[in-house]
């Protein structure tokens, strides 16, 4: 009988054991799939937000392409027209550069480059990165402990994934607001130049030196304005490219100097 | 006082938004809006830009009564006072939930076994061990996936939460009531509305995974009724010849027949009948969650009304004293 007994006590606790290391697994696999869930989550949250901002910033090359730069054009023949002398066309420099550069044509092919962006958001970050994180949560599904370290690594990666997302969106945030910014002040020396045209006529005589200043403006805001929309998000690798830096600063310094120059 | 409209022509090239920010602000498809509230005064600036804009996108509306937009405003801030429902549509559990992925692939083995039973025997302890037991952690996946994406952003506080969304939309009118009525006659923080439910019991076992994660395996394993020996009649084997070398009588080689086991179709079953069971348990688990939510949702909606009563007494006092 007290055998008998003391076997039923330790069946109990045996099995009491188990149901709480049951529960205990169950509680380390419900942690890791929630890892992994918000890892996902999270690599979609950001790769949404880039998407959306790349497509800002296209959005924005694309209006300045489709009604900025063909009243530019029209701008432009009327400077073609008066009749420079040596000396002025001297003085615009940047504007013979301007004409030999063929800045028109780059940047009429802008938008085609702006769609390889996107692609290579979607090949290179995601399938790159995250390809590598997803076949890591599948080699590490088997038990409860290591899934769980598993999902860690995941969440980790995911985080460095969202790392990068942070990074594209910061600057196609950044290239957008100096787009759009560039394009206020381009808009303006269009129109200021379009009155002065119209108030003086194809006759280089009746421009005053501050005159042939606007028009000069204009041609080199425009020069500065096809640099500025050329600027990729992301190279061919993928990578943020380091060369758009350079233009991204030298192009808000641009913007600086110029709004100074309006303030004064 | 005329109203700003923005057609949809709108390109999105900013101009407005750099040169008039008092009045032109961008939305989340980079185009522009007006800044909710404002009206058009007679402004050179803006003038030049509605002219300028390059698709000719802005427009100016007819003359508004300021009292009247106040009480328009109010009237939606007093509707959503109410604060969230939350319906079974809302929080429904998908057939896309119910997917069972990643279990193992228990293919052909070797040809080890003497017998058919053996083998048949064998498949099942491998089913058995690597497939069924997998049983509680795979439908763990799918309550995961949905309590993620569904049951989250009632138990959280970021960007997706559903209080962070809903607190925007009511901050949105508070804008524009405070652009209509005049942002210095109002307390600063008028427009910010930081309201979240409590993190009681319920909210802290949700973002643990405790309650969705026992009860709804659980729920989940009701409908799911059938034990490993069940699976038997779906182990596959085979025979084969083959060659003892020197295991016969007297050192001779000797042809044996030997067997294998298949257990793939048996996996196949128990993710079709794993899929079906979570399927089936769909209304229990909107039930439950649905149950879990709405303890938070309320209080909530309680403290909202609190908060908002109070900012709308503000609003109508402030349109008492509007001329």
């Amino acid at each position: 009988m007290l055998i008998e007994l003391a076997t039923l006590g330790v069946l109990a606790y045996s099995a009491d054991k188990s149901n709480k290391m049951d529960q205990q697994a169950l509680a380390k696999r419900s942690k890791a799939y929630t890892r992994e869930a918000e890892a996902c989550d999270l690599v979609n949250q950001k790769r949404n937000t880039a998407d959306k901002k790349m497509q800002i910033v296209a959005k924005r090359k694309r209006a300045v392409i489709e009604s900025t730069l063909p009243r530019f054009v029209e701008v432009y023949q009327q400077i073609q027209k008066i009749d420079l002398t040596i000396s002025d066309k001297n003085e615009l420099a940047v504007y013979n550069n301007f004409r030999s550069s063929g800045v028109l044509q780059s940047m009429q092919t802008v938008t085609t480059k702006q769609l390889t962006d996107r692609q290579l958001i979607v090949e290179v970050v995601f399938k790159g990165i995250a390809g590598s994180m997803i076949a890591d949560s599948e080699r590490n599904l088997s038990a409860a402990r290591s899934q769980l370290s598993a999902a860690n690594v995941v969440y980790s990666q995911a985080r460095s994934v969202a790392e990068v997302y942070d990074a594209i969106i910061g600057r196609a945030e950044r290239i957008s607001s100096l787009i759009m910014r560039m394009n206020a002040l381009f808009l303006g020396s269009i129109s200021e130049t379009e009155r002065i045209i119209a108030q003086n006529g194809t006759n280089v005589k009746t421009y005053t030196e501050q005159d042939k200043g606007v028009l000069m403006t204009c041609v080199n805001i425009a020069a500065v304005m096809a640099d500025v929309i050329n600027i990729p998000v992301l190279d061919e690798n993928g990578e943020l490219c380091k060369s758009a830096i350079e233009m991204i600063q030298t192009g808000e310094a641009y913007l600086e100097q110029m709004n100074e120059i309006i303030d004064q | 006082m005329r109203q700003i409209i923005i057609n949809e022509k709108c390109n999105g090239c900013g101009m407005c938004i750099v040169k008039c920010p008092k009045y032109f602000e961008e939305n989340a498809d980079g185009n522009a809006q007006v800044i909710k509230g404002v009206l058009a005064e007679n402004d050179t600036v803006l003038n030049t830009v509605i002219s300028e804009c390059p698709v000719k996108a802005i427009s100016l509306g007819n003359n508004v009564n300021k009292k009247q937009l106040i009480k328009e405003e109010l009237d939606k801030l007093k509707a959503l006072a109410n604060g969230l429902a939350v319906n079974r549509d809302d929080i429904a559990f998908t057939d896309g939930y119910s997917c069972i992925t990643n279990f193992p692939y228990i293919g052909s083995s070797r040809y080890e076994y003497r017998s058919s039973s053996s083998a048949e025997s064998a498949g099942l302890d491998a089913f058995t061990s690597r497939a069924y037991s997998q049983i509680d952690s795979k439908i763990l996946d799918c309550i995961t996936t949905y309590r993620v994406n569904v049951i989250k952003p009632y138990y959280s506080t970021d960007e997706r939460s559903i209080y962070t969304q809903f607190n925007k939309k009511i901050s949105d009118i508070l804008t524009a009531v405070a652009n209509l009525v005049d942002k210095d006659k109002l307390p600063s923080d008028f427009c910010n509305l930081d309201v979240y439910p409590d993190r009681d019991i319920v909210w802290k076992m949700l973002e643990k995974g405790e309650i969705v994660g026992e009860n709804f395996v659980g729920i989940v394993k009701r409908e799911f009724e059938y034990s490993a020996s069940y699976y038997r009649t779906y182990i596959d084997y085979d025979d084969t010849e083959v060659t003892e070398y020197g295991r016969g009588m007297f050192g001779r080689d000797r042809e044996v027949t030997k067997y294998n086991y298949n257990a793939q179709d048996a996996v196949n079953e128990l993710r079709s009948d794993l899929q079906d069971a979570v399927r089936y348990a769909k209304s229990d688990i909107e039930e439950a969650t649905l149950g879990y939510i709405k303890g938070i949702v309320n209080n909530y909606n309680q403290k909202l009304k609190t908060c908002l009563n109070q900012k709308i007494r503000i609003v109508e006092s402030a349109i008492s004293k509007l001329q």
